[in-house]
């Protein structure tokens, strides 16, 4: 049925050219039937009869002049009406029929030939001395035609009702197309139909399916962002307050903590803190695909954020023993951004170059311009990232090598989280990276208008 | 040119100037509407009514032909004409056709008296031939039309 369906179109050029040749044919078929029907009781057969009966009319005439029962005018006239039917016989529409029908017409010429021969003696009738002589011997010429004229006028006719014959039998071929035009326009409007009828079907069908996809999504969503709240109020509100208590039992106000404890709780700070750097990237990460992020778009100096960014993270970098150099950082470079995205898309990678580079080696901030973008270049020393590995690394919850997320500590967010803000800002982010050479990163933003 | 041929000549010129003098056509009202009338016509008479030149092919001329002559309508001006009127047209040998009147009264049909300004004789479908405007108008063209193309004319009934 889908085929079917798949291939309408086919079905109706073969239908339209179907109903395309009939139509033709019925054109082509009309031409002859319009020609078939100068056949009229004007026609050759009518003009053949009326010289046979003209030519016994004036041997009537003779006949009767030789009796005495006539005189010359009306032999005359017969006679020259006599003549204007053998040629008419050569004249107009009776002609033009006649030469089609394949007969030996000679007959015709024939006759004319002798009326001119005998013209004289007809016209000089009541002078000849020897009168009746003449008009019979005048009757006997004409007489010698009357057979061959008889035949002649029956292969007219017979000649006539083939030609009829054929117009019939075309008459019978155009009702015959007449009854296939009407079944191809009702065997196509039967398809029409149909195809009609179960593309509705179809589409009645898909849009139910469609439907329900759509409801599962937006089902999906509902327990997306229910789950983001769980997240949000059942795992963070408690973190917050573990970690408070942390705090507090670390200050020492609930009495002095022994040593071996001050250990454990330290411990468990860390991984209280961890926890809930995770569920803010989480967050993170969820809004800013969701694009519900609102920006606060502002003009401000982005080699001044750097530095900021820099002396910032410079505590976290000593944790790795990294030491964080601002290199070739020019200044004054105005850019319409969200400063606090901005900044933490800077702290972002710098935290990702200050963890995965050596103890004692150091990580470079520079920061340039080209034409219409501001570039920020993150530069550290570190293990570097495979090549096989360079389309993942925006990925979420991707971390190059699966052993060092055990080494290194992390969500695997960090980037996506880069990658969608600066994307927001109109910028790209991209990476230079050798295995055992360390890596750069590059963030590139379009310059605010002077 | 001898003799005889001078004769002859001369023969048809007395005859034609004859026929030019004599009755060439009748129209006659028909006897039973008490309307005996009948009025004559010779080929002067004919040539003193109005002509009317057609310019019109039919069945029986090989192409386009000139005819002139009076319109049928103003010969049977003067009889009494409803739209049942019927003409009946008797050619030199008795052949008879009918005529609607509504053939004359909507179309201009001609008793021709001159084919291409040439008189007619009889041996050329002469001297008086009736002449539709089949040219003009495509729907006479047709063997019901054609058979109203009375030639030898003599006789115009009028009934």
């Amino acid at each position: 049925m889908l085929k079917l369906l798949k291939y309408r179109w086919l079905f109706f050029v073969l239908i339209i050219l179907g109903l395309f040749g009939a139509i033709v044919t019925l054109g082509a078929m009309e031409k002859r039937i319009e020609a078939a029907g100068l056949e009229s009781p004007t026609g050759p057969v009518w003009t053949a009869t009326n010289v046979e009966f003209e030519n016994l009319r004036l041997q009537n005439e003779l006949l009767k002049y030789a009796l005495g029962q006539s005189d010359a005018a009306a032999v005359n006239l017969s006679f020259d009406l006599l003549w204007s039917r053998v040629t008419q016989m050569g004249t107009g529409a009776a002609a033009e029929q006649v030469s089609t029908y394949d007969i030996d017409l000679l007959v015709f010429d024939q006759l004319m030939q002798k009326l001119r021969e005998i013209e004289p003696h007809v016209v000089s009738l009541p002078n000849e001395t020897t009168e009746t002589e003449q008009s019979l011997s005048l009757f006997v010429e004409l007489a010698q035609f009357n057979n061959s004229l008889r035949k002649t006028s029956l292969r007219i006719l017979e000649g006539s009702a083939t030609a009829i014959d054929g117009w019939r039998s075309d008459l019978v071929q155009v009702l015959n197309l007449n009854r296939f035009l009407g079944i191809g326009v009702g065997i196509a409007l039967l398809l029409l139909f149909g195809i009609y009828g179960l593309d509705s079907f179809q589409s009645k069908r898909q849009s139910a399916e469609s439907k329900r996809l759509l409801e599962d999504a937006r089902a999906a969503a509902i327990a997306k962002s229910q789950f983001i709240s769980v997240m949000n109020h059942e795992l963070r509100t408690p973190l917050t307050s573990i970690k408070g208590a942390l705090a507090l039992i670390n200050a020492n106000m609930t009495g002095t903590v022994p040593d071996k404890l001050k250990r454990m709780l330290g411990i468990a700070d860390r991984n209280a803190e961890k926890l809930c750097i995770l569920i803010n990237d989480l967050l993170d990460v969820d809004k800013l695909t969701s694009g519900s992020v609102e920006y606060d778009f502002i003009r401000f100096d982005l080699s001044t954020l750097l530095f900021t960014d820099i002396e910032t993270t410079a505590s976290y970098a000593e944790q790795y023993g990294v030491q964080i150099i601002a290199s070739d950082i020019e200044p004054n470079v105005a850019v319409q951004a969200d400063r606090n995205r901005m900044s933490q898309v800077v702290t972002n990678l710098l935290s990702n170059a200050c963890k995965f580079s050596d103890t004692g080696s150091k990580v470079r901030v520079g920061l340039s311009t080209s034409r219409n973008a501001a570039i920020i270049a993150i530069q550290d020393s570190g293990r570097g990232i495979p090549k096989s590995e360079h389309a993942r690394v925006f990925e979420r919850f991707y971390q190059v090598d699966g052993t060092n997320s055990r080494e290194k500590p992390g969500t695997g967010l960090g980037l996506s989280i880069v990658e969608s803000i600066v994307e927001a800002h109109g910028g790209t982010v991209s990476f230079e990276s050798e295995v055992g050479q360390g890596t750069t990163f590059f963030v590139s933003l379009p310059l605010a208008a002077a | 040119m001898n003799l005889k041929q001078i004769a002859t000549s001369i023969f048809f010129m007395i005859l034609g100037s004859t026929v030019y003098a004599q009755t060439v056509l009748t129209v006659a009202g028909a006897p039973s509407s008490g309307e005996p009338m009948s009025i004559e016509y010779s080929m002067d008479d004919l040539d003193k009514l109005d002509q009317v030149e057609l310019t019109t092919t039919n069945e029986f001329v090989d192409s386009e032909t000139q005819f002139s002559g009076p319109l049928v309508r103003d010969l049977v001006e003067g009889f009494t004409v409803t739209d049942d009127t019927t003409l009946t047209l008797r050619a030199i040998n008795n052949y008879e056709v009918s005529m609607p009147i509504a053939d004359v009264l909507k179309y201009d049909v001609i008793v021709a008296t001159k084919r291409d300004g040439n008189q007619m004789s009889v041996r050329e479908n002469g001297p008086l031939w009736i002449i539709y405007p089949m040219s003009d108008n495509p729907e006479l063209q047709n063997s019901l039309y054609m058979s109203r193309l009375v030639w030898q004319l003599v006789h115009i009934s009028v009934e």
